[in-house]
């Protein structure tokens, strides 16, 4: 039986979505109208709204839309296309420059495809320098006037995370965050699985190492747990349904892509996994960061479906897995362009990411980051207290990290809300010479 | 109620991660996640830093040749790996994490990465200093912890920053042996050799010694008809040198 929380959201009936934010978003669509999209954000730099003043006008800034090749240019339009649709954005206005590889792209009919219509698409080589600005200017001020009328609505936990996809994801990882920060990430993410919600992970470059970990979710079959890859992979050919097998295939696959990529980059520059920062904080090699990490999906549910990186992520109260890479900001911007609604990170060492659309909360168990960086990490995790009292990190989750993640769906902000850190990068990955 | 404790993760686990520094001869509780309780104590052979894994069994050092033959021959998956250096392993988690080199690791010693699989020349002169040159000055009456490289390398600050190789190529760090730095030089005159890397390691990395050896570093995925990792490797190889050439550039 679930306990009857409530939640105060933002709902949208056309769109069949709910938003934890209600963001008005400007998008350039190259970087050459970056200033013109920064302009206009000035423009509204002291306008809030919510009852926490938890939305604003943001300009994702970004040096891309130009140059790009093959793979590049299909995610650079889809994480583009995918944060504008994001459930946490009131209205987006496009601005591009004329001459980029995605200026003049349909993206106003592309949004109404999915029922988004509050879109304006400004050109800059046709409207003018000042004109654009002004006219953007005009644009936002009419959206937001409307913006500051919605009013969030009350509902159960249930009935809100039906509709909502929830990130989970490590930054700056140290031993405590295998031991602890990771743990209680996967209580949470059980939690919000438990009431209905999505759940997604990414950051693929943190899964080697744990490939023993991740190929036992794909089937709920409680043998595996201490059988050996090639056992799992054997067993699941054998026994496991079409789509188990399925699932199972395309994670070797991107498993084996990984290790391919890794490889390769590190026998020609000499890229040496963990980062020195995870060295110095404990974390000796690969498969150690990688098996702490994979405890921040849980232990209850089974993996559903693998996405590609800023995939649309279904909102059916699963576990999904997006590939993508491990940088924290890029991880965050793919999920978000899936439409994650929250994102939940654990950090070991302090990182102050956030995200254009959503809000990221921070949970670290150690104790000098939190001391040191309080002013950027949301919830903490006192390792020294729960030992001497042997209480189990599933309790101290429930009673006192679940409520503050529950009060900034409500609309509290996040330390990264607060720090203003509204950040968006676009994932590249080949030479624009 | 123990003042200091060390985590376990789970119950196969022979190594526990300490979350304060631990000095030489405490005594501390092992904590056990999976059961929130405490499973026992544990008498610290050698320092343990904030974060640091200490073992909670004798584990050995994997015998040199393999090591050796391991990263001549690399295999083709991690399993094999583990099944070669079997009761080296060192497991947290629940699962394997890496293996012992160079040294035996007793019950209550320190488990640190190491780059380095060290000369065997070097090992013993390192533990000969350790013992007659430096323990003498040492207060504490304990029992020197012969075996405990991770001691030794703390105690005589040669671990983590220690040996700076900035400046180096990767190829020359991938295919020669390392030059010691000035303060092995006093304590090995005239040693040219503490060992062979085990990694490519980028030009600036500092190279750590310990008794950890990562499992990666010994097996390589094998390329299937149709991947294309030579694309990979050739794109790196045209990026190094794109930078290498603008750094000569802006040099002159």
């Amino acid at each position: 039986m679930m306990e009857s929380k409530e939640v105060w959201v933002y709902v949208n009936e056309e769109r069949g979505t709910i938003g934890v934010r209600s963001h008005v978003l400007i998008m350039p669509l190259v970087f050459c109208v970056n200033r013109v999209a920064e302009r206009i954000e000035e423009h509204f730099k002291d306008v809030r709204w919510g009852e926490h003043e938890e939305n604003r006008v943001v300009a994702a800034l970004h040096d891309s839309g130009c140059c790009h090749i093959g793979f590049d240019e299909e995610v650079a339009e889809r994480i583009i296309l995918g944060v504008s649709s994001n459930p946490n954005v009131f209205a987006v206005l496009f601005i591009g420059l004329g001459c980029g590889q995605f200026c003049t792209k349909e993206w106003k009919a592309r949004l109404y495809e999915r029922n988004i219509r509050r879109v304006e698409h400004i050109v800059v080589q046709e409207e003018g320098y000042e004109d654009a600005v002004e006219r953007g200017i005009s644009i936002v001020d009419d959206w937001v006037r409307e913006a500051t009328k919605l009013k969030r609505k009350k509902m159960s936990l249930m009935q809100a995370c039906d509709k909502m996809v929830i990130g989970v994801g490590n930054g700056a990882s140290d031993a405590s965050s295998g031991l602890f920060a990771n743990p209680a990430l996967g209580c949470m993410a059980d939690y919000f699985l438990d009431h209905g919600a999505s759940v997604v992970f990414s950051q693929t470059p943190e899964v080697l190492g744990a490939e023993k970990m991740l190929f036992r979710r794909v089937s709920n079959f409680e043998g595996l747990r201490s059988r050996s890859i090639r056992e799992i992979s054997s067993y699941i050919e054998r026994y496991g349904s079409v789509k188990e097998r399925k699932l199972l295939k395309k994670l070797s696959n991107i498993v084996r892509r990984a290790y391919l990529f890794k490889t390769s980059i590190a026998e020609e520059i000499g890229i040496s996994e963990p980062t020195p920062g995870n060295i110095y904080g404990g974390l000796s090699t690969l498969a150690e960061k990688s098996l702490g990490t994979m405890y921040k999906i849980g232990r209850k549910y089974c993996i559903s479906d693998i996405l590609s990186y800023g995939e649309k992520i279904p909102r059916n109260g699963k576990l999904y897995f997006m590939d993508g890479p491990g940088q924290d900001l890029l991880s965050i911007t793919g999920m978000v362009a899936g439409g994650a609604q929250l994102l939940i990170f654990s950090t070991g060492l302090g990182t102050p990411v956030g995200s254009i659309v959503a809000p990221v909360l921070k949970v670290t168990a150690n104790e000098k980051t939190y001391k040191k960086l309080h002013d950027i990490i949301d919830m903490y995790i006192p390792i020294e207290e729960l030992v001497r009292s042997r209480k189990p990190v599933e309790e101290y989750v429930k009673s006192e990290l679940i409520p503050q993640v529950i009060e900034v769906i409500s609309g509290r902000k996040a330390k990264s809300e607060e720090l203003g850190q509204y950040d968006f990068s676009i994932r590249e990955l080949w030479m624009k010479i | 109620m123990y003042d200091k404790f060390v985590i376990k993760v789970h119950e196969r686990d022979n190594v526990a991660t300490s979350i304060c520094n631990l000095d030489r001869g405490e005594v501390v509780g092992i904590y056990e996640l999976q059961r929130s309780d405490f499973v026992g104590e544990l008498k610290l052979r050698t320092s343990v830093p904030k974060y640091y894994k200490v073992a909670l069994q004798d584990i050995k050092a994997a015998p040199r040749d393999l090591v050796e033959r391991l990263r001549k021959y690399p295999k083709d998956s991690r399993d094999k790996v583990i099944a070669e250096v079997g009761e080296s392993l060192v497991i947290k988690f629940g699962e394997p994490i890496g293996f012992i080199i160079n040294c035996d690791v007793r019950v209550g010693e320190v488990v640190n990465l190491s780059y380095l699989l060290l000369s065997d020349e070097l090992l013993s002169g390192l533990y000969e200093f350790y013992n007659e040159s430096y323990e003498a000055f040492t207060s504490s009456s304990e029992e020197a912890p012969v075996g405990s490289i991770g001691r030794i390398v703390r105690d005589l600050k040669i671990n983590l920053r220690a040996i700076q190789l900035r400046g180096l190529d990767l190829p020359i760090l991938k295919k020669t042996h390392l030059i010691v730095n000035p303060l092995l030089l006093k304590v090995f005159p005239g040693c040219e050799v503490i060992g062979s890397l085990l990694t490519s390691l980028r030009r600036g990395t500092d190279v750590i010694i310990g008794n950890l050896a990562d499992l990666d570093w010994f097996f390589v995925v094998r390329e299937k008809e149709g991947e294309r990792k030579d694309v990979v490797r050739n794109y790196y190889s045209l990026l190094k040198h794109y930078i290498d050439v603008s750094i000569e550039f802006m040099r002159t």
